[in-house]
Formats: C-alpha cells, sequence, structure tokens
C-alpha cells in the first residue's frame, strides 16, 4: 500500500514545512524570553510578511496596490514593514499594558491578530496568492522521490538564520544584552542596557523572523488573509515543545511537528491538524515544561 | 561627590524616607548603619534612579540626578550592587563581568586604547578575586553566594564607577568571605573608587569605613567619623552587640 518513495516524498515535505515551523516558533521564543508573553499575533506578523511581498510585486488589477516591484525589492521591503510593524505594535499595544497581568496582555494579542486578520480581510478579501518561485529548476529526484528546487530555498533559508540567530544571542553584545535584560531587567539597568530596548528589539527580531517563514513559502503554499491562524498555532505548538526556551528544542520541536503532520496527512489529510494539536495537548499533559524546557514556569 | 539633601520617598501613602541629608566626598567610604526597614535600600535605589516620587536635592559631582534615568546615572559614573546582587544567572561569569562594560563597549568603546584599557579592568578584577579567573565560562547562578558577590562587585566595577554603592555586600556570607570581600573594597578604595556601602553588620562596616551615617525610620538620626560612631554609647548598645548579626 505504502511504498518507500511516497513515504520519503511526505518526509521531505515534513522537513522542509518544518524549519517553517521552527523559524515562527523561534519567534514566540524570543518575545516570551524577553517579555514573559506569549503573542499570538505573531501568525498575523507570518501571513503580512506574504501578502505585502505579494502586493509589492504584483502588478496590475489583481489588488488595490498592485506596484509590480522586482522580487528581491519586494522582500525586503515586505520584511522591513512587517519588522517595523511588529515594533509598533509593541509600543502602541503591549507597552501600555506593562502593569498589567500577563494574562491580559496575552488576551490583548489575540485580539489583535484577529484585528490584523479582519484588516487583513478588509484589503485583500480571501482570495489566495503566491509568489513566484524565487529559483527555477527541475525538480531533483532523489531515491524515487522529488525535491523542488524552492525546497531547498526554505531550507538553506531557515538553518541560516537559525544559526545567525544563535550567533546573534550568543556572541555578539546586544544579543548577550538581550539575554540579559530578559533574566534580570534591574541587573541590566544597572549595567545601562535599557530593558526598554531590548524589548522593542526582541519584537523586532521576531517579526523578522516570521515575515520571512510568510516569504519563503508563499511559493509553494497558497497564501491568504488567515493563514496566521494556523501558522501561529503551529509555530506556538513548536515554542512549547522547545519549552519556550530551549534554541535547540525549538527547532527539534519544528521538524517533529512538520514531520508528523506530513505522516498524520499520508494516514488523513482532513485530520492532519487535529493530529498536530492532539500532540499538542499530550505534550502539556506529560511535560507541561516542554521536551526541552527548563524546570521554571 | 554625592549630596543629597532634604530627600523624601514614599511608596503609594508610606513615607520611607524623610528629610534625609547625606554628603559622601570624594575619595571615602562612607557607611549607612540602621535596623531593617529603615530605608537604606530605599535611598540607594532612589539615587540609582529606580523610584519615582521623590523629593529634594540629589546631586552627583555638581550635577541633579534625582530625576535622571538609571542608565543614565550608570553612565554618568555611579554603579551599584544591589542587596539580591542583580546577576545574570544563566550567563556565564565572564559574560556577566563584560555586560558591566556594556557602556563602555558600545559607541566609543570600538578602539583598541578603550578594549585595552577594558582588558585591563578585567585583569584588576581578576587580582581583586582570583578565584574568579578559574570559573569564567560557568553559569553565575551556579557559584556560591560569595563568588557572586565577587562577581557583582567586579560587574559594577567594570563600568568604571566614580562612586560605588553596596547594598549589604556581607549578607549571607561566612566571616571569612566577608573578610574577602570587604579587603576588595579597601582596594578598590585605594585605586579611587568612593564607596557608599549600606550595611547591617555595623561592626565590620565601621571598621571599614571613614565616615557613617545612622538611619533609623527614615530619618538620619546620627553621624560621624567611624571612630566616634564605633564609640558613640547609642551606637554601640543598638547595633554593635555582643555577636548580634542581624539576618
Amino acid at each position: 500500500m505504502f511504498n518507500l518513495s511516497v513515504l520519503l516524498q511526505y518526509l521531505i515535505s515534513g522537513i522542509t514545512q518544518g524549519s517553517v515551523y521552527a523559524l515562527i516558533g523561534l519567534g514566540f521564543m524570543v518575545i516570551y524570553n524577553s517579555s514573559a508573553i506569549i503573542n499570538f499575533a505573531q501568525g498575523e506578523f507570518v501571513m503580512l510578511g506574504g501578502m505585502i511581498a505579494v502586493t509589492l510585486v504584483t502588478a496590475g488589477t489583481m489588488t488595490i496596490f498592485g506596484a509590480g516591484l522586482p522580487l528581491p525589492l519586494a522582500i525586503i521591503l515586505a520584511i522591513v514593514v512587517v519588522t517595523l510593524f511588529g515594533i509598533l505594535f509593541q509600543h502602541l499595544a503591549v507597552r501600555p499594558l506593562k502593569k498589567s497581568p500577563v494574562l491580559m496582555v496575552v488576551i490583548m494579542t489575540i485580539g489583535a491578530s484577529i484585528f490584523i486578520r479582519g484588516v487583513a480581510m478588509l484589503i485583500w478579501n480571501k482570495d489566495s496568492f503566491s509568489l513566484p518561485l524565487f529559483i527555477e529548476g527541475k525538480p531533483i529526484p532523489v531515491f524515487g522521490a522529488v525535491i523542488v528546487p524552492h525546497y531547498l530555498v526554505i531550507l538553506g533559508t531557515t538553518i541560516i538564520l537559525m544559526v545567525l540567530l544563535q550567533l546573534f544571542f550568543k556572541l555578539t553584545l546586544v544579543g548577550q544584552a538581550m539575554r540579559a535584560s530578559a533574566v534580570n531587567r534591574k541587573g541590566a539597568s544597572l549595567c545601562g542596557i535599557r530593558p526598554e530596548r531590548m524589548v522593542k528589539l526582541s519584537f523586532a527580531i521576531s517579526a523578522t523572523l516570521a515575515s520571512i517563514a510568510g516569504i519563503i513559502i508563499a511559493p509553494t503554499n497558497l497564501t491568504s488573509y488567515d493563514i496566521g491562524i494556523r501558522l501561529g498555532l503551529k509555530g506556538f505548538v513548536v515554542a512549547v515543545i522547545g519549552g519556550l526556551s530551549s534554541f535547540v528544542g525549538t527547532i527539534c520541536g519544528g521538524f517533529l511537528v512538520g514531520i508528523v503532520e506530513a505522516m498524520g496527512a499520508v494516514i488523513s489529510s482532513q485530520y492532519r491538524d487535529a493530529i498536530t494539536f492532539i500532540i499538542l495537548i499530550g505534550m502539556l499533559l506529560i511535560r507541561p515544561n516542554g521536551i526541552f524546557g527548563r524546570k521554571t514556569d | 561627590m554625592l549630596e543629597i539633601g532634604n530627600l523624601n520617598a514614599g511608596y503609594g501613602q508610606v513615607e520611607v524616607l524623610k528629610g534625609i541629608d547625606l554628603e559622601v566626598r570624594e575619595g571615602e567610604i562612607v557607611t549607612l548603619i540602621g535596623p531593617n526597614g529603615a530605608g537604606k535600600t530605599t535611598l540607594l535605589l532612589g539615587i540609582m534612579g529606580f523610584l519615582n516620587g521623590l523629593r529634594g536635592k540629589i546631586l552627583f559631582r555638581g550635577q541633579d540626578i534625582l530625576h535622571a534615568e538609571t542608565e543614565a546615572i550608570v553612565g554618568m559614573g555611579i554603579s551599584m550592587v544591589p542587596e539580591d546582587r542583580g546577576l545574570f544567572g544563566p550567563l556565564s561569569v565572564s559574560e556577566n563581568l563584560m555586560l558591566g562594560a556594556y557602556l563602555r563597549l558600545q559607541g566609543k568603546g570600538k578602539s583598541k586604547e578603550d578594549k585595552a584599557k577594558i582588558q585591563a579592568d578585567l585583569e584588576e578584577v581578576f587580582n581583586l578575586f582570583p578565584i574568579l579567573k578559574s570559573r569564567l565560562k560557568q553559569p553565575v547562578g551556579t557559584l556560591s553566594g560569595g563568588q557572586q558577590q565577587m562577581v557583582a562587585i567586579g560587574r559594577a566595577f567594570m563600568s568604571k564607577p566614580r562612586l560605588l554603592l553596596l547594598d549589604e555586600p556581607s549578607l549571607g556570607l561566612a566571616p571569612l568571605v566577608i573578610k574577602e570581600i570587604f579587603k576588595a573594597v579597601t582596594v578598590l578604595n585605594q585605586n579611587g573608587v568612593t564607596v557608599l556601602l549600606v550595611e547591617q553588620n555595623a561592626n565590620l562596616a565601621l571598621k571599614l569605613a571613614h565616615r557613617g551615617y545612622v538611619i533609623e525610620n527614615g530619618r538620619i538620626v546620627l553621624t560621624g567619623t567611624s571612630a566616634e560612631l564605633l564609640n558613640h554609647q547609642e551606637v554601640k548598645q543598638a547595633y554593635l552587640g555582643k555577636s548580634h548579626e542581624a539576618g
């Protein structure tokens, strides 16, 4: 019934998707580490990345703002816009709630995500869009399955970003200052670090990661105003598997969810998402701190 | 160097500091002693810009810092080691120490000269606390209390302060370790760092310091040279009792 090459095909797709989930999950982790909140609007940042890039690339009457920019420029602009939007979001929506209980802030982000989705629907309707493939080329045969060249772009991008992120936090002064500020705000202030700035930076980084995730999947997956719900939730699942604290754990979680989801699709494409979320629930029941999480809450 | 005049501070309805007058001159070690809850920590937090609702005067080297931001105050040359040390637990000893030099490493800290100076200061920290050299890569949270205190003081030193505020450095430490730490503070002072030391261990504090202030219920009740205070009747009774170590 199942032959190896079909399985391999699903596996390749799963790993590729998984790397994107890992990227989104890292976005959750960065914000959580710096400000102890879950930003449930993260998925919308992903959606905005792809949608804005599409809008900038498209010429003519397909969308309201068809601008027809070259792809690389559209991509860069989309990333910049979403990053700035992330900073603005922190300044306008998160910062005023500084003294509120964490749960209230989280609920606010859920509300924000609904709002952003609503505005997106007004701008882009419920249509689906996609970006042109970044590189052309024939699918590469691998043991009876094929790898679409764009999958390599996705994997390459996510891996490079993960490495850069790690290097940033471990080796750069600002990265260390961010880690420090997340661990002890008062101590950070005493070193001359401005915690508020570090929090804004964390939102900027998360938004950048999210928008890139949204952009790189736009060629092979369709993007529309509501892809943020699924992607955001799956990214959250991945972050939870990583205990919201472990870099490696989040990445493993990403690939785990990606592969499980692909295998679930083998079983039933309708229940694919259900399978993923059942895993999340199971995880939270067995190990509330995630597979790789630390003991603290 | 530090002039505090008629300083008042409160949390909500409660006035914690009432009309504080205090002075720290360049090169001194001044200690502030008093019972728990007297306002010692509050005063230090106030100086460092952590409190709202401060009224009065705080001048540092002539500049008014009453409403200044903490990060700016650090930049002006005041460092503080808080009671809980304020360390970054998961980060290594060397990362903690280097972050003390954060402001120096930014901006103009890029030249070879500045980097060399920072490196020299790091060596100075290792001279003061040799044991830290063998613990460089360890997460600070895994160190003993005394070693953490060393890292905290070292980190504060790395911002090249003119004035160092210490909040109860002896808290929870064994006598031998306290001795080592206080010796290091003496060396720092001899090398040009002015010190304001808040301590519950009045005995040790007065032996270390040149001058002292006694604070009770938010007010300065007594001040003098440490010799005067050590021999003062009320101080002896209240704070220098036989082997009464608070906390």
